[in-house]
């Protein structure tokens, strides 16, 4: 009889019977002299085998029906319930859009408890998996497995990194039926996809606020996961089930030894880019700007222009100056403040004496910052880009954005954080910018969203 | 590990070409290293970034930059740092943050001195002075790192690590090799195919007409994409392909932000005079072996050193290979508990005819039945736990009688 096994992230189909063509995801393997396919293959294959009406023995699949079943029964919101439904429509396969504080996470608990099979859920980073594991643990009242962080405890209810999955899979993969994927813009990246190809689970949940890539991968979703079967964005939801908000746009001027800095120190980066012919919007900018620097001491000179002059924009006196004034003004709200870089985020925390969370900061000390600004004991913590995604504290009601990439979604996420709907909470994001310098356009770039309406300036 | 900005390669075409150092560069890099590891000797009890500075002092030119930094990057690995010496950081931080965190949600915020304040009534509650706190707020950042001890290696080692490195480092990248080997040893041929076992890679085995073997090295999922999931393993598994005497690598990386498909050729001849492989048995064999001589047996147990191959389909490598004077020799394997897929394919290898007599022992665990190999060249052993002395001698005497 035909028979399928799981190896090492593939499945391998023995006892092919000659007058049988397989289809096209099965690859004859010479070194191991049998059939073999990729176990994301799993579910066509299977389908494709009854549909022959060809006799097989399945030894690949580990997975098991959930005993547990859901023990706190929240109210779904009308939205969550027409996400399930969406899921269910799609075959238990497929990527549901929803913006932050909006209750992803509740959709994926009653995709568990609908699919009612062993589930895995990879968040991208350890304060996700943290929060998934209480989050879990609650909803079934069963003991759910870590791997990640240096846990390896593997059970029915498992929550993994994706660094954690992209590693282990190859081993876990026939363990799961269902694999929830938290932030799943992360997983088109050319490693992380391989945690979704050596799995062979059949069902498959995406979640995200922000799928579009700026290296436009977000298509392999599609492929490693399942289409989008249920969207809604962050406009359509503010206000009923997302507090309402404003993002204020402040502009802040460079002292007169910094202006006088920033323009020497940007003259030489410029002079060289010149010289050099480098087009830095340009598809290969940067790639050719680091190699060039490279080769020479004026391009090693003009590299380190480059890094001074934005180093000054980030974290010019102004700003410092006027993140004093807002920490006074909102210093009965939780505030959250964004750096783009550590030296800037441990800069803050020194001169206000602010807890900061960077990737530095160790999980225990990370979990005690997390744990006290959630109750109030801190009331602002300064972090650079690790809590872009992964900090859900319903009181923080202000954002104050020092400096960020151009990156859209980075934007749309540090708004998030602040966007969870909690009693009459009104939200503010302060995105301070250097006044004519670099970082003007790189606002603008971010600032590409409909979340950033009507942006008043000060 | 180097990372990709600290290798000297060029790109030729579809090639990627790592530099060599001519006589003179090489001069020039044990120079450099000299002087890093001066540096680094000097620095024994400052913190990282003192050290870091003191590298900075070190003249190089704009195209020594690649050299300098990997020199710099394997010098730290193999130095021993340490968190500054008395109360914990974070716990000094928990607090003096706690500290402000309530004075900031008192009236008085914003009033002058409010900082100092805080600063001061951490400092009395930790016993020491406020500049002191203030200082080591954040002693344990990686830049405030201790350095313990300097690495004890001379710089000519350091430049040949580098060298070593750097292919490892390429190879990380690597979605498949195809190594053409050649050993005088046996040994070393084992040791690369017991390794080949370990990383959990899959190859395909190809004898030259001039002795050696050709070994295309890959993983399960390579059959689908060109992946650089095995790199890691491919990286690691250099060394035992450079104990061969020759070998001749040909590896395709992918490389750079855009991942392109670029081919890798290595060649490498073992220095005379280098320390010859030694013939390492695993743990679980050599307390097999043991315990097979023990037992007083007809059968005289020792260590294999051949290999098995049937053309065309690849090879085994057996473990052992026991005696008796009345019987041809017998071979065993010791498949262990890993891969059902290993024994599969042995079982198919022994039923084209291996040209010896041979006992393959896998463990229960791989849930297969010692039916599935019955012949009169070759028998499948199960064992439950670990081998058993006794059950192997009761095997290769069903062998010797089915002459």
């Amino acid at each position: 009889m035909l028979a399928l096994e799981f190896a090492d992230g593939t499945l391998l189909v023995r006892n092919v019977p000659p007058e049988l063509s397989l289809p096209a995801a099965c690859r004859w393997d010479q070194r191991s002299r049998c059939h073999r396919a990729p176990a994301i293959a799993y579910a066509e294959l299977v389908r494709w085998l009854r549909k022959e009406g060809v006799e097989y023995e399945d030894r690949a699949r580990k997975y098991a029906e959930l005993s547990e079943r859901l023990v706190l029964q929240r109210e779904a919101r009308p939205f969550q319930s027409e996400a399930l439904e969406a899921f269910r429509k799609g075959g238990g396969r497929g990527v549901v859009v929803l913006p932050t504080g909006a209750g992803k996470s509740h959709v994926a608990v009653l995709a568990i408890n609908d699919r009612r099979r062993s589930a895995l859920v990879v968040a991208p980073t350890l304060d996700l998996v943290r929060q998934w594991y209480d989050l879990l643990r609650t909803s079934f009242a069963t003991d759910v497995g870590i791997i990640g962080g240096g846990s390896y405890d593997l059970r029915p209810l498992t929550v993994t990194t994706y660094d954690s999955a992209y590693l282990h899979m190859q081993r876990l993969g026939d363990r799961f039926g269902l694999v929830v994927f938290d932030e799943c813009h992360h997983l088109p990246g050319e490693t992380y996809q391989l945690a979704a190809e050596l799995c062979l689970a059949p069902y498959r949940l995406g979640l995200t606020a922000t799928p579009e890539r700026t290296d436009g991968r977000e298509a392999t979703l599609d492929r490693l996961v399942g289409p989008i079967l249920y969207r809604k964005d962050i406009v359509e939801l503010s206000g009923e089930y997302l507090a309402e908000y404003e993002t204020v746009r402040v502009d802040i001027e460079l002292s007169a030894e910094e202006r006088e800095e920033y323009a020497a120190r940007r003259k030489e980066y410029i002079d060289f880019l010149r010289a050099q012919g480098i087009r830095m919007g340009g598809p290969r900018g940067w790639s050719d700007f680091v190699m060039r620097a490279a080769r020479s001491d004026a391009g090693r000179r003009a590299f380190q222009s480059y890094l001074r002059q934005r180093e000054l924009a980030f974290g010019a006196s102004g700003k410092m100056r006027f993140v004093g004034r807002l920490l006074e003004q909102h210093r009965r709200d939780r505030t959250l403040i964004f750096t783009q870089d550590n030296a800037t985020a441990y800069a803050v925390s020194r001169e206000f004496l602010l807890p900061a969370i960077t990737h530095q900061t160790k999980v225990k000390e990370r979990s005690e910052i997390l744990e006290r600004f959630s109750s109030g004991a801190y009331s602002a913590l300064v972090t650079s880009k690790v809590l872009n995604e992964g900090v859900d504290v319903p009181e923080a009601s202000v954002a104050i954005v020092m400096s960020g990439s151009g990156s859209v979604r980075e934007h749309v996420q540090r708004l998030g954080r602040i966007l969870r709907r909690q009693g009459d909470k009104h939200a503010i994001l302060y995105e301070l910018v250097a006044n004519q310098t670099g970082e003007s356009s790189t606002s603008e770039r971010r600032r590409e969203h409909d979340a950033y309406r009507a942006v008043p300036k000060c | 590990m180097l990372s990709p900005e600290h290798l000297r390669v060029r790109r030729v075409s579809d090639r990627l070409v790592l530099l060599e150092l001519s006589a003179r560069q090489r001069a020039r890099a044990v120079e450099l290293g000299e002087q890093l590891l001066g540096t680094v000797q000097a620095s024994v009890g400052q913190m990282r970034e003192e050290l870091e500075r003191g590298f900075e002092l070190i003249e190089t030119r704009a195209s020594e930059r690649r050299l300098v930094e990997g020199l710099k990057k394997l010098i730290e690995d193999a130095s021993e740092f340490d968190q500054a010496e008395g109360f914990d950081p974070a716990a000094l931080r928990s607090e003096v943050f706690l500290r402000a965190a309530a004075a900031r949600q008192a009236e008085t915020f914003g009033a002058p001195n409010l900082r100092e304040a805080v600063l001061s009534g951490a400092a009395e509650a930790l016993g020491v002075e406020p500049a002191e706190v203030e200082r080591r707020l954040y002693a344990d950042l990686r830049g405030a790192h201790r350095l313990k001890s300097a690495p004890p290696f001379s710089a000519e080692a350091l430049v040949a690590a580098y060298q070593r490195a750097q292919l490892q480092t390429v190879l990380l990248r690597a979605t498949s090799v195809v190594a053409e080997v050649h050993c005088a040893n046996q040994d070393a041929y084992r040791q690369l195919f017991q390794k080949l076992k370990f990383r959990k890679l899959l190859y395909k085995l190809e004898r030259l007409d001039d002795g050696g073997y050709r070994i295309s090295i890959d993983g399960p999922f390579s059959l689908f994409d060109a992946v650089v999931k095995y790199g890691l393993e491919l990286a690691l598994v250099l060394p035992a392909l450079e104990a061969c005497d020759v070998l001749e690598l040909k590896a395709r990386v992918l490389w750079g932000k855009k991942r392109a498909a670029l081919n890798v050729e290595h060649r490498h001849v073992r220095r005379r005079g280098a320390v010859e492989t030694e013939s390492v048995l695993r743990d679980d064999v050599a307390t097999l072996l043991a315990e097979f001589n023990a037992l007083g047996s007809a059968w005289c147990a020792k260590p294999a050193q051949e290999i098995l191959e049937l053309e065309g389909f690849g090879g085994c490598v057996p473990d052992l290979v026991f005696e008796r004077a009345d019987s041809p020799r017998v071979f065993l394997e010791l498949l262990g508990y890993w891969s059902r897929d290993a024994v599969w394919r042995r079982v198919e290898l022994a039923e084209r005819g291996l040209g010896e007599r041979i006992v393959f022992a896998a463990s229960s665990r791989l849930r297969v039945s010692e039916e599935v190999l019955e012949n009169e060249h070759a028998a499948l052993y199960v064992f439950k736990g670990r081998p058993g002395a006794r059950a192997i001698e009761r095997k290769l005497d069903a062998l010797a009688a089915r002459r």
